[in-house]
C-alpha cells in the first residue's frame, strides 16, 4: 500500500483508542455449493482517529461493505483485528457508540417517520422523556417534521435516507458509518447531509464515510483510503492526496487590463509553462443551489421561478 | 474482532444474563404492531361468520351434538389459524429483514442477535395468543348462549320418552348434567392451550428453518412439511416397530422422531370436546414438552443466526 499520510499511533501506543481500529483484516467467503473460497478483503489495516471524517473508497465489489460489516460485528473476519473505541467488534457493547445508515436503506413499511425513530432509540436504551425530546429534534435537523407521521411506505428515496441517517444518531453515537449517504437525495437534500456530517465532526463524532460521489468525499473527509479488490492501495490526508506538486494555482479578482498577459509574459521568461488559465468556473451543484433557493415572495407581487 | 484463542469464548457470544428483556419486548411489539398492520385480524371477522353459522344451523344436529359441533368448528378455524400465522408470520419476518437490510440497522444497533431472534418469535406468540384469545371467548360466549336451550330441549325429550308419566328430579338434573358434559368445562381451557402450545412450538421450528433459509417461500415450506410430519410421529414410530425395517430403517425412523417435534401430543381437543375432563397432571405435561420444544428449537435458531454472515 502507498502512504501518503502521517503514521498515526497504534491503539496500543495510545491512551485514547482510535474510533477505529482495522489490523490485517482478511475476509475470505465461502459459496454455498461449491464451497470455493473467495476473497472479499485481504490483509486490509487503517485506523479512524477519534472526531476525525475518513472516506473509504473504491471501485463496486473492493470489500468497502464487507469492511463496514465487520467492523459493525455482521460479518466475522476470517483473521485479522477490528477494534471500535479499543473494544473488539465482535462484541454487543462496542456498538453502543456506533450508528449505522447503509446504503439504500429500507424501514419498517407499517411505521411512520416517528415511530421508526422511536423503535431504534429504544433498541438502544433511549426511553420516556429523553426519547419524546430527541425524536423531534432529530426530525428537525433532517428536515422531516411535515412527514413524521406519514408511513414509511410514502417515503421517497432522498426521504428515506434522511430516516435512515437520522436513526443512525438516534442515540448520539462517538461513530457514524455513512454507506452512500446521499444516495437517491437531491442536492439540497445531499448538501444538508454534508453540512449534517460536518455538524458531526465539530462536536467530536467520528464518520466513515463510503461513497462513490467523490467530489463529497474530497468535501468533507479529513482523510480516505483507496481500496480495490480487498486492499489498501492508497490511503492519506485528502490535502496531500489531491494536491499535484508540480503545478501551483493562483486565482486572481479585479485585476488590471494586461496583468494576465504579464503574468504569462512573466511565466514564460522564468522558463515555466503556463498549463491553463481562464475563468474559473462554478460547479454544476452550486448554480443548481443558487438557481432552484426558494426566494420570498415579493409582497403583493408575482414570484417567477 | 481481536484474533483470540482458538478455546476462548466467542466474542459475539452473549451470556443469557446479558439479554435485555426491555429490548425483547421493544421488537415483540414492532413484530406485533407490523403483523396487525397488516391486517390479520380480518380471519376473525371469518371465524366470527363460521361459528355464527353453526350456531344458527342447530336443526341438524341433536342438542349435544350441536354443542360439540359449535366447538369442532370453532377449534378447527383456532386451528387454521394459529398454523397458518405461525408459519406464514414467522416465516415473512428474518428473510423479509434480511433481503430489506432492516436487519443491519437492528443489529448495528447494541443489540444481540438472540434478543432479535427472541422479539421476532415473542411478537408472534403473542398475536397467536391475542386471537385464540378472543376466538375462544367467542366460542365461549356462544356455547354459554346456547346451553339453556339444549337443556330444555333434553329436558323435553325425556318428558316426551316417558309418556305422560312423572319424570323425577333426579333424572331432570341428570338431562342437565349430561348437557353439562357438553358445555363448557375447564378442559376446554387446557384444549386451547395445547393448541396455543403447539402454534409455539411450530412458531419456533418455523424461526429456525428461517435462519438456516434464504427466503420465505422454502421456510413456509419446508416448515409446512415439518408440521406435517410432526403429526404423525407416533405413527412414524408404530410403523417401524411392527415392520422389521433392519437397523437402515430403524435409524431412519429414529432420527425423525428426533428431528421432527411431535405435534401430536398437543392434539387433545377431540376428546375435551366430546367430554373427556383433561387432568391437572396431563395439561402440565403438555405445558413441559411445549416449553422443552420451544426451548429447544429457539438454541438451535440461536446456534445458526449467532454466526450466519449477513
Amino acid at each position: 500500500m502507498e502512504s501518503r499520510s502521517h503514521p498515526v499511533p497504534s491503539a496500543a501506543q495510545s491512551a485514547n483508542p482510535p474510533a477505529v481500529l482495522v489490523e490485517h483484516l482478511t475476509k475470505v467467503f465461502e459459496t454455498s455449493f461449491s464451497r470455493a473460497k473467495v476473497s472479499a478483503v485481504a490483509d486490509l489495516s487503517f485506523q479512524v482517529a477519534q472526531g476525525e471524517i475518513y472516506g473509504l473508497i473504491g471501485p463496486n465489489g473492493s470489500g468497502k461493505s464487507t469492511t463496514m460489516k465487520v467492523i459493525l460485528g455482521l460479518v466475522q473476519a476470517t483473521s485479522g483485528r477490528t477494534e471500535v473505541f479499543g473494544i473488539d467488534s465482535g462484541k454487543v457493547g462496542s456498538r453502543r457508540d456506533v450508528g449505522f445508515l447503509p446504503e439504500n436503506p429500507y424501514f419498517y413499511k407499517h411505521m411512520t417517520g416517528r415511530e421508526t425513530l422511536e423503535f431504534y432509540g429504544k433498541l438502544c436504551g433511549i426511553h420516556g422523556a429523553e426519547l419524546r425530546a430527541r425524536v423531534p429534534e432529530l426530525l428537525a435537523t433532517v428536515g422531516l417534521e411535515t412527514a413524521a407521521d406519514r408511513s414509511i411506505a410514502g417515503y421517497s428515496k432522498g426521504m428515506l435516507q434522511r430516516i435512515g441517517l437520522a436513526q443512525a444518531i438516534v442515540h448520539r453515537p462517538r461513530l457514524v458509518v455513512l454507506d452512500e449517504p446521499t444516495a437517491g437525495v437531491d442536492p439540497r437534500g445531499s448538501r444538508q447531509i454534508r453540512d449534517l456530517i460536518l455538524q458531526m465532526k465539530a462536536e467530536g463524532t467520528s464518520v466513515i464515510l463510503c461513497s462513490h460521489l467523490l467530489e463529497q468525499v474530497q468535501e468533507v473527509c479529513d482523510r480516505a483510503g483507496i481500496v480495490s479488490k480487498g486492499r489498501m492501495v492508497l490511503e492519506g490526508r485528502l490535502e496531500d492526496l489531491t494536491q499535484v506538486e508540480q503545478q501551483m494555482e493562483y486565482v486572481v479578482e479585479g485585476g488590471a487590463p494586461g496583468l494576465a498577459d504579464e503574468i504569462r509574459a512573466l511565466v514564460e521568461r522564468s522558463g515555466a509553462r503556463l498549463v491553463s488559465s481562464g475563468h474559473p468556473r462554478t460547479t454544476l451543484e452550486k448554480l443548481f443551489l443558487e438557481t432552484t433557493e426558494e426566494r420570498e415572495p415579493v409582497s403583493g407581487g408575482t414570484r417567477h421561478d | 474482532m481481536t484474533d483470540r484463542a482458538p478455546d476462548a469464548i466467542p466474542a459475539h457470544v452473549v451470556p443469557v444474563w446479558e439479554i435485555s428483556p426491555l429490548r425483547v419486548w421493544v421488537l415483540a411489539r414492532a413484530t406485533f404492531v407490523q403483523l396487525v398492520r397488516m391486517k390479520v385480524f380480518y380471519f376473525l371477522l371469518i371465524f366470527a361468520a363460521l361459528v355464527l353459522v353453526v350456531a344458527g344451523a342447530g336443526l341438524f344436529w341433536l342438542p349435544t351434538e350441536h354443542l360439540i359441533a359449535i366447538k369442532r368448528w370453532s377449534f378447527g378455524a383456532m386451528y387454521l389459524f394459529t398454523m397458518v400465522y405461525s408459519i406464514s408470520a414467522t416465516a415473512l419476518l428474518l428473510p423479509r429483514d434480511l433481503e430489506d437490510r432492516t436487519l443491519y440497522t437492528i443489529l448495528s444497533k447494541p443489540v444481540p442477535r438472540i434478543e432479535y431472534l427472541l422479539g421476532r418469535l415473542f411478537g408472534v406468540l403473542l398475536l397467536n395468543a391475542l386471537a385464540l384469545a378472543a376466538m375462544f371467548l367467542a366460542m365461549c360466549l356462544l356455547v354459554a348462549w346456547k346451553m339453556p336451550s339444549v337443556e330444555k330441549q333434553l329436558v323435553q325429550e325425556l318428558l316426551q320418552g316417558a309418556g305422560g308419566e312423572a319424570v323425577s328430579l333426579n333424572e331432570v338434573n341428570q338431562a342437565k348434567a349430561d348437557a353439562a358434559r357438553y358445555g363448557l368445562s375447564t378442559s376446554l381451557l387446557w384444549a386451547v392451550w395445547a393448541l396455543y402450545l403447539k402454534a409455539c412450538v411450530v412458531s419456533a421450528v418455523t424461526l429456525f428453518i428461517s435462519t438456516i433459509a434464504s427466503s420465505s417461500l422454502f421456510t413456509i415450506v419446508t416448515s409446512a412439511m415439518v408440521v406435517f410430519i410432526g403429526h404423525f410421529h407416533q405413527l412414524i414410530l408404530d410403523f417401524w416397530k411392527v415392520n422389521e425395517t433392519g437397523w437402515f430403517g430403524g435409524l431412519i425412523g429414529r432420527l425423525l422422531v428426533i428431528v421432527f417435534p411431535n405435534l401430536g401430543l398437543f392434539d387433545v381437543v377431540d376428546e375435551v370436546i366430546t367430554g373427556t375432563e383433561l387432568t391437572l397432571g396431563a395439561g402440565l405435561q403438555l405445558t413441559g414438552m411445549g416449553l422443552f420444544y420451544i426451548g429447544l428449537f429457539v438454541l438451535v435458531a440461536q446456534l445458526v443466526f449467532v454466526d450466519k454472515e449477513l
